[in-house]
């Protein structure tokens, strides 16, 4: 149950991460860009065999957190320990075994991906992500899922919680009830969630929303030089795409 | 002016970082008294400047390189204290991360770049400004500039007494030198020579030119005046551009005075490689002289300055969040 409050917390600041930074995509580049670059870094740093591609991206992506303001840059780096650590454990027999590349590579993989998942995170909501995610023509009913399900991770992480604190408070002394309060929690949890899930349909026809979700739409005020700035971000953030495919070519030709 | 490590006796090095301790903490002191926790990530955005502008090797005839410390620059900004602590923390990262100056040696490279440097350059631009009575941003600058000259001949001389010093206090029965084999009648001429004339010109160069962008540019970056100071879009932009621009410091070719490898001692003059030297500490960095086995010298390079420049912005700012989040609890 300690698993399940770092679970919530995790997805809870995936959900709030609009409200907690009152940033938008569409100040810089477009939401589908960004979630198309960082998987592209993401699979090409996968796919290398050597350490330099990983760490040419890691270079930028640590550049790029520099960039952004403090309380973002300890929201990320609060993000980094965990991953990276628990990857370096799980790889230290490689060091052991005569391979001690392996690991380190391996570790700086994750640390690379993780990084990307938390800077695109940072800077884009999760709104903005299902809207790109329909940009990529993603299935309406694997986005709503998805975006159903994080969003419920968080209700009923809470409400699973506050009945978990509830139980503890009431139990003196006898042993026997951790496990009859595990299963009580979360049978309840289940019951409610089938509450909720009802609530939640009604509540979707209320708001005349059928599970189509719109693409990120801009801004209909949109100055000249509002608009120019943002063509000129999603140049650059187009322009990365090959430069990530060459860089990895590149460097897939080194020992 | 990084000296490596073995070059110096420990009991040297043990006397300088004493020496150090306590600006230090004075230093720490001053800077949570005098300095805004917003000011905090400033130091950090200083401090990478410095880290760049080290990477910047400029040629000497004979063979010789140098480059600009930035320390000055840092003191104009933020104060003294700031850039003693700032110029710290990026000597710390050049030693530890890319083997650029000694681990041992850290408490008198410290002395040098972070104490005597800052301190004696910020001293002589605040004299500089109230003898001429500057009061315009380029009249500042320009005070800076010579301040930063004055700044890096004073550490110049300090390193080459540190290094003077070791064959009289140390050698063997022979008479031989234990550590740094060149007396103060080298070292004194071969440091003076190339700050007094190309390296302090250098120095002086980065700091104007730096201080005027910045003055031009975001003004608000500028002075302890401001307590919400932050990096604007141009200043951003010439990091980047420094950063893309580092390979130039490979254009210089030779090795620092003092701070030649124990296999190239033997050649430099000396005749001999030190017995401190060969049994000395034996230091690998994870990016030695910012470089990567089978990359490119320059790819190398651009990415220990980025690396680099990212990690120094990102403690500094991580440091000025943790201590915002100490402030309100």
């Amino acid at each position: 149950m300690k698993m399940n409050l770092r679970v919530m917390r995790v997805i809870a600041a995936i959900t709030d991460a609009e409200r907690n930074t009152g940033k938008s995509a569409q100040s810089g580049a477009a939401p589908a860009l960004r979630l198309a670059v960082s998987i592209l870094a993401i699979l090409l740093c996968a796919l290398s065999r050597n350490a330099f591609f990983v760490l040419c991206v890691i270079a930028v992506e640590l550049l790029r957190t520099a960039l952004l303001p403090a309380d973002g840059v300890r929201r990320i780096m609060e993000k980094l320990p965990a991953p990276v650590l628990m990857t370096a454990l799980l790889m230290l027999p490689a060091v052991f075994l005569g391979s001690p590349r392996s690991m380190g590579t391996v570790t700086m993989k994750v640390l690379n991906a993780v990084l990307i998942l938390a800077i695109l995170n940072e800077k884009v909501s999760w709104r903005e992500m299902t809207g790109a995610l329909a940009a990529f023509h993603a299935p309406e009913i694997f986005i709503l899922t998805l975006d159903t399900a994080v969003r419920f991770f968080v209700l009923l992480g809470r409400y699973s919680n506050r009945l978990l604190e509830a139980v503890s408070l009431r139990r003196v002394g006898e042993k026997t009830w951790r496990n009859a309060g595990t299963g009580g929690i979360l049978g309840t949890t289940w019951l409610k969630s089938q509450k909720m899930a009802a609530a939640n349909a009604e509540a979707m026809a209320c708001r005349c929303f059928d599970g189509v979700y719109r693409k990120n739409s801009f801004p209909k005020r949109e100055t000249e030089r509002e608009r120019r700035k943002r063509f000129a971000a999603d140049l650059l953030y187009a322009c990365l795409i090959p430069a990530l495919v060459l860089c990895f070519f590149y460097t897939k030709t080194m020992v | 002016m990084h000296i490596p490590d073995n070059y110096l006796s420990p009991q040297t090095c043990a006397v300088m970082t004493a020496a150090m301790v306590p600006v230090w903490v004075i230093s720490i002191k001053k800077v949570r008294k005098d300095l805004s926790k917003q000011q905090v990530p400033m130091m950090g955005v200083g401090a990478a400047f410095s880290f760049l502008g080290m990477m910047f090797n400029v040629p000497l005839p004979g063979g010789t390189t140098g480059h600009a410390v930035g320390g000055t620059l840092i003191a104009a900004l933020l104060g003294p204290y700031a850039a003693c602590i700032s110029v710290s923390v990026a000597l710390l990262l050049q030693a530890l991360l890319f083997g650029d100056g000694g681990i041992l040696s850290f408490g008198a490279n410290c002395f040098n770049m972070a104490f005597v440097l800052p301190f004696v350059g910020y001293a002589c631009c605040q004299s500089f400004c109230r003898l001429s009575k500057a009061q315009t941003p380029r009249g500042k600058a320009l005070c800076a500039a010579l301040g930063s000259y004055v700044g890096i001949n004073a550490a110049a001389l300090c390193a080459a007494i540190e290094f003077g010093i070791q064959p009289a206090l140390f050698h063997d029965a022979a008479g031989n030198a234990l550590y740094c084999p060149y007396g103060l009648s080298v070292s004194l001429p071969a440091m003076m020579a190339g700050h007094l004339t190309v390296f302090g010109l250098a120095e002086a160069v980065f700091t104007g030119a730096i201080l005027a962008f910045v003055a031009k540019t975001s003004p608000e970056m500028q002075l302890q005046d401001t307590k919400t100071a932050k990096t604007g879009l141009p200043v951003t932009i010439l990091l980047v551009v420094l950063i893309l621009a580092v390979p130039l410091g490979l254009l210089a070719e030779g090795t620092a005075w003092g701070e030649w490898s124990i296999d190239e001692i033997a050649a430099t003059g000396a005749g001999y490689t030190p017995a401190g030297m060969t049994s000395g500490i034996d230091f690998k960095a994870l990016l030695p002289d910012y470089s990567m086995a089978g990359l490119p010298d320059a790819a190398g390079y651009i990415l220990s300055a980025a690396i680099g420049a990212a990690i120094l912005i990102i403690v500094f700012k991580l440091l000025g969040s943790a201590g915002r989040e100490a402030e309100t609890a």
